[in-house]
């Protein structure tokens, strides 16, 4: 019988590069930053990380932060005029009464 | 004197047991053993019964408040420099007073030490000041891993982090990984040592510590495992491991 494998391949696969990265044998073309700076980068978790200049610029190349704002813009506009619309109705009661 | 860090920002993966018995293994090879507690929760302080009270600790030591020698705590076998819940507020403090080069505080404090053949340090369960503190005290590291899936993503972020050391100018070698909490009865266990070996190969060492009471048992009667059970599961485990480190050199 074909051995259950728990673990999937690319975990294994992320920690040889990993531990290559650690014991230097895997170049990176980084240059060095003061200990503490960086340290401090590392440690920092994963969802607070800020995104690099190359990510932004990509984002407005494909133009997907641009669509989503026009979008919101869309949603505020036709909420807005729903609004005025209520207001209207409430002045003209006001009116007959 | 060789330094080693016992590391791993996981809790419970068995670093202040490791830190702990493998120095008493160490000592009953003859060698002088200190034991450094950098850990608020002060774990092996407590575990080996050291009492604090009225006493300089580790956080005295790393602001410079104490020398060295006025905070060891001889044992019979080994010297603990132990630690208190202060240190957390001590961490704070040299962050602020020493903001670009805090990680060479213990370094500093221990410029001048001598009279140990190993110095052992118990880092806390994060990537903290503290840890680095002691990553960059000594420069090698020993990683204690629980044989599951979940300690495996811990590791990757030790790996990061000794990446980021190195680059910085600080020379970082992995002494090794330990697999811990080995239960033979279970396939996982069986099947991350084994990937874990060929994986990352010489980086693993050839000892495995195997689940065992005595371990657990030994720090509530404040002893190391070898004086608690010495022909025990534990103890032989310890044994092999500081055969390993001697070796090593």
């Amino acid at each position: 019988m074909a051995k259950k494998t728990l673990i999937p391949a690319e975990k294994w696969e992320g920690l040889r590069h990993a531990m290559e990265e650690a014991a230097g044998t895997r170049k990176t073309s980084k240059t060095p930053v003061p200990l503490a700076e960086a340290a401090g980068e590392a440690a920092r978790p994963e969802r607070g990380k800020k995104r690099s200049a190359g990510e932004k610029g990509k984002e407005e190349r494909t133009g997907e932060k641009g669509k989503e704002k026009k979008e919101k813009k869309k949603k505020k506009d036709k909420k807005g005029k729903k609004k005025k619309m209520k207001g209207k109705k409430g002045k003209k009661r006001k009116g007959k009464g | 004197m060789r330094k080693i860090t016992v590391i791993n920002q996981k809790g419970g993966t068995g670093k202040t047991t490791t830190a702990v018995n493998l120095g008493a293994a160490l000592s009953e090879t003859g060698r002088e053993v200190l034991l450094v507690d950098l850990d608020p929760q002060a774990g092996l302080t407590e575990s080996l019964g050291v009492e604090t009270s009225g006493r300089p600790t580790v956080a005295e030591v790393l602001t410079r408040e104490a020398e060295p020698r006025e905070a060891f705590h001889p044992l019979s076998n080994l010297t603990v420099l132990p630690s208190s819940p202060v240190l957390a507020e001590t961490e704070k403090r040299i962050l602020r007073e020493r903001p670009s080069d805090y990680p060479l505080a213990l370094k500093d404090a221990f410029a001048g030490l001598r009279g140990f053949d190993f110095v052992i340090v118990d880092c806390p369960p994060s990537l903290g000041a503290l840890s680095l503190m002691g990553m960059v005290y000594s420069g090698s590291l020993l990683i204690p891993l629980q044989t599951q899936y979940m300690a495996l993503n811990g590791l990757e972020k030790i790996l990061g982090m000794v990446k980021t050391i190195r680059e910085a100018g600080f020379p970082m070698e992995i002494l090794g990984i330990l697999p811990c909490m080995y239960d033979v009865r279970t396939s996982l266990s069986r099947q991350v040592e084994e990937h874990l070996r060929e994986t990352l190969r010489d980086k693993v060492f050839r000892t495995v510590i195997r689940q065992s009471v005595s371990l657990a048992e030994a720090p509530a009667r404040s002893k190391d495992v070898l004086s608690y059970q010495p022909g025990g599961r534990g103890a032989e485990d310890y044994r092999a491991l500081a055969k390993e480190v001697l070796r090593h050199g």
